[in-house]
C-alpha cells in the first residue's frame, strides 16, 4: 500500500476543502444547537448535496457536520437544558445547573476543550489503529451484545444514585416501550394498538423530545427566565478553565471511542457511560447532577471521542458504529466506496484525506466555541415567554422529520407528560429514553442468543467476552448498591441512638 | 397528593402492567417462545420484582413530602393545552400557519408584552424555519389535511 502523503495533505488544504471543512463544521454547530436536529439527520440530509462535489470533498463536509453537531449539541443542553442532539442528554444533567448558577462560560469553556481532546484522540486512534481494534468488535456475538445493553443500562444506577431501584424500573420501562412494534423472530405485530405508524416501533426521538425539551418548557412556565439575574459577559470571559479534569477528559475520551467502536453503540450511551466512569472515580460525586466541570467534561470528550471510535468499524468493515455512521454509509456508497480493503488501498488518498480533514474540523469548532463561547450564554438571558413557544415549535419540528410523522408530535407530547411525572417521583427520564434507544440491542442480542443455544442461559457466560462485560457490569452495579446499603444502615443507627 | 401516593401508584401501575406482559407472551407463536417471548417474560420479572421491592421501601420510608408537578397553574396548564391545540392544527392546517398562530399567542399568554418583540421573533422564526428547514435542507414539514 503505497500512500502519497504529499498529495493527500495538498488535497486536504486546497481551499475547497478547507471551505468544505469550515461550513461542514459551522453547520455541525447549528444543526447540533437546535434542538430535535441530530447530527445523522444532518448527515442524512447532506447526502444528496454531496452528489455534486468529489467524494473526499463530500466526505470532508458530512465529517464536518458530524464532529460539529457532537459539540454543538452541548451548547443548548447547557444554556437551556435542552439537549441539541441525544448525545448531549448526559452533559446537560451538570452544564444547566452550572448555567444556573451564573456559570455558562465557564460550562461551554469546559465542554469546548473537552470536545476538542476527545474528537482529536478519537481521530488519532482512527488514522493510527484502525483495523487492529476494529477486529476486537467483530469478535462481539449475539450474547455479547446482549451484555453490552445491560452495561449501558447498569450506568443509569449511577444517574439516579438516590433512588437506584427507581432507576433502574424506569430504565426497564424504557425496555418495555421499545418492545412494542414488529416481532423481530416472528414478524407479528405486537402492542400497537391498531396504530400504523407503532409498525416499526416507537421512535426514540420523540420520546426525547418530549422528555428533555418540552418537559422542560413546561417547568419554565414557572419561572420568566432560566438565569433570572444578569450575566455579565466580561466576567465569563475572565473564568479560566478549572484544574484537574485531565482525569475526567481521559477516561470520557477513551470510554468514549471504544464504545463508539462497538457497532450499534452510539454517541449517547458513549456520553452516558463516561459520565458513569467519571462519577465512579471522582472525590465529589455528591456534586454531580448539580453542575460539576467534571460531568460535563467527561460527557463531552466521551461523545466526540465516539465519533473516531464508530468510524473505525465503519471504514475498514462496513459496520457502522452507530447511526451517524451509518448516514455516513449512504456517503460512501453513492460515491461508489465500498468500506473495506479497497478503502485503505484504491481508495487511500480519499479515505486519508477524510481522515485527517476531521483533525481540522475539530480545530474548527473549538476555535469557534473559543471564541462565541461567552455570548451564547446571552440565550439564556431570552424570556422564557419567548423562548418557550420557540423551542417548542423546533420540539414539533424535530419530532415529526425523523419519520414525517404527525403521530410522533402527538408521542412527544404524551412521552412530555409521563417525563414530568416520573421526573417529579424521582424516576429517571434519562434512564426511559436510554432503555428506549438500547431496547432494539438488548431484544435483538438476547432473543439470537436464545435461538442459538436452544433455550439455554448458558450462553450469556460461556465468552471469555461475556465474562469481562460481566465484571463490568457488576462494577457499575455494586457501588450505588452499597452506598444504598450504607445510608440504611446509618439511619437506623441513628434512630436507635435518636430512641 | 404525596409524593409516596404518587409512588405506589407509578408503582402497582408497573406490577400490573409486568403481569399483562408476561400473560401476553402466551399467544405468541411458537417460534418465539424460545426468543422474543423469554425476553418479554424477563423484562416482565424484572419490572415486577423491583417495582415490589421500591413498594416495600417506600412503605417503610416515612416522607410526607408533596409533588409540586406546577409552580404556576395557570401558565403550566395554558401552555399544554396550546401544545394540544397546536398539534391538531397542525394536522390540518400543516405548520406554517399554525405556527404563525401558535408562536404569537403562545409569547402572549406566557406574559409578554412587547409587540415588537412578538412580532419579529414570529416572523424571524418562521423565516429562518422556512429557508434553512425547508429551502436549504429540504426537511418536510407537515402540510396538514386542507392544504396537503
Amino acid at each position: 500500500m503505497n500512500i502519497d502523503i504529499f498529495s493527500i495533505l495538498m488535497t486536504l488544504f486546497s481551499f475547497h476543502n478547507l471551505l468544505a471543512v469550515f461550513v461542514g463544521t459551522l453547520a455541525g454547530i447549528v444543526i447540533g444547537g437546535i434542538p430535535g436536529l441530530t447530527a445523522t439527520m444532518g448527515v442524512a440530509l447532506l447526502i444528496p448535496v454531496t452528489f455534486s462535489l468529489s467524494p473526499e470533498t463530500g466526505l470532508i463536509l458530512m465529517g464536518g457536520v458530524y464532529c460539529g453537531a457532537m459539540y454543538g449539541g452541548s451548547i443548548p443542553a447547557i444554556l437551556l437544558y435542552t439537549p441539541g442532539t441525544p448525545a448531549a442528554a448526559a452533559t446537560a444533567l451538570d452544564g444547566y445547573p452550572l448555567s444556573r448558577q451564573g456559570h455558562g462560560g465557564l460550562a461551554l469553556k469546559v465542554s469546548v476543550v473537552s470536545s476538542f481532546i476527545g474528537g482529536i484522540f478519537s481521530a488519532f486512534l482512527l488514522l493510527v489503529v484502525a483495523q487492529p481494534l476494529a477486529v476486537v468488535s467483530l469478535k462481539f456475538g449475539p450474547p455479547e451484545y446482549f451484555l453490552l445493553a445491560i452495561m449501558g443500562l447498569a450506568g443509569i444506577v449511577s444517574l439516579a444514585e438516590d433512588d437506584v431501584i427507581k432507576g433502574l424500573v424506569s430504565g426497564i420501562i424504557g425496555l418495555v416501550i421499545a418492545v412494542i412494534g414488529t416481532d423481530i423472530i416472528s414478524g407479528q405485530l405486537r402492542y400497537t394498538m391498531g396504530f400504523h405508524d407503532l409498525y416499526e416501533g416507537v421512535s426514540f426521538m420523540p420520546a426525547l423530545i418530549g422528555m428533555f425539551s418540552i418537559t422542560q418548557m413546561l417547568e419554565l412556565t414557572g419561572f420568566d427566565k432560566i438565569v433570572t439575574e444578569k450575566v455579565d459577559i466580561k466576567s465569563i470571559k475572565r473564568e479560566k478553565m478549572p484544574k484537574g479534569l485531565g482525569k475526567f477528559i481521559g477516561v470520557g475520551t477513551a470510554a468514549g471511542t471504544v464504545v463508539g467502536i462497538l457497532p450499534g453503540e452510539g454517541a449517547t450511551i458513549a456520553a452516558f457511560v463516561s459520565y458513569n466512569f467519571a462519577k465512579q472515580i471522582s472525590k465529589v460525586k455528591e456534586k454531580f447532577g448539580k453542575g460539576n466541570p467534571e460531568g460535563i467534561a467527561a460527557a463531552e470528550s466521551g461523545n466526540n471521542g465516539c465519533v473516531g471510535g464508530s468510524l473505525i468499524p465503519l471504514l475498514t468493515l462496513g459496520i457502522p458504529g452507530n447511526s451517524v455512521a451509518a448516514a455516513l454509509l449512504g456517503g460512501l456508497m453513492i460515491h461508489g466506496l465500498i468500506p473495506g480493503h479497497e478503502l485503505f488501498t484504491y481508495h487511500a488518498d480519499i479515505t486519508y484525506t477524510f481522515m485527517l480533514s476531521l483533525f481540522l474540523a475539530n480545530i474548527t469548532f473549538l476555535a469557534i466555541g473559543t471564541y462565541f463561547a461567552p455570548y451564547f450564554s446571552k440565550i439564556s438571558l431570552t424570556p422564557n415567554a419567548v423562548l418557550i413557544p420557540a423551542v417548542c415549535m423546533f420540539a414539533v419540528v424535530g419530532a415529526y422529520s425523523m419519520n414525517n410523522s404527525v403521530f410522533d408530535i402527538w408521542l412527544m407530547l404524551i412521552f412530555a407528560l409521563l417525563g414530568l411525572i416520573l421526573n417529579k417521583t424521582g424516576f429517571s427520564t434519562s434512564a426511559v429514553v436510554l432503555g428506549l434507544i438500547l431496547g432494539p440491542i438488548a431484544e435483538n442480542g438476547f432473543a439470537q442468543a436464545l435461538t442459538i443455544s436452544d433455550g439455554s442461559g448458558a450462553i450469556f457466560f460461556e465468552s471469555p467476552i461475556a465474562w469481562i462485560l460481566w465484571a463490568l457490569i457488576l462494577s457499575l452495579l455494586a457501588p450505588p448498591f452499597v452506598n444504598m446499603y450504607k445510608k440504611a444502615k446509618l439511619k437506623k443507627a441513628e434512630a436507635v441512638s435518636g430512641s | 397528593m404525596t409524593k409516596k401516593i404518587f409512588d405506589y401508584i407509578i408503582l402497582v401501575f408497573c406490577v400490573v402492567l409486568a403481569v399483562l406482559l408476561h400473560r401476553s407472551t402466551a399467544s405468541y407463536p411458537e417460534i418465539c417462545q424460545n426468543s422474543t417471548a423469554s425476553y418479554v417474560r424477563f423484562l416482565a420479572l424484572c419490572l415486577a420484582i423491583l417495582s415490589m421491592v421500591q413498594i416495600g421501601i417506600n412503605y417503610k420510608k416515612n416522607d410526607n413530602s408533596s409533588v409540586e408537578i406546577y409552580k404556576d397553574k395557570k401558565r403550566f396548564f395554558t401552555l399544554v393545552i396550546l401544545l394540544v391545540v397546536y398539534a391538531l392544527l397542525i394536522s390540518y392546517f400543516g405548520f406554517m400557519l399554525s405556527t404563525a398562530l401558535f408562536l404569537p399567542l403562545t409569547m402572549v399568554l406566557m406574559g409578554h408584552r412587547r409587540k415588537i418583540t412578538i412580532i419579529l421573533s414570529s416572523a424571524g422564526l418562521i423565516l429562518f424555519i422556512q429557508v434553512l428547514f425547508v429551502s436549504v435542507l429540504q426537511v418536510p414539514l407537515p402540510d396538514g389535511i386542507i392544504f396537503g
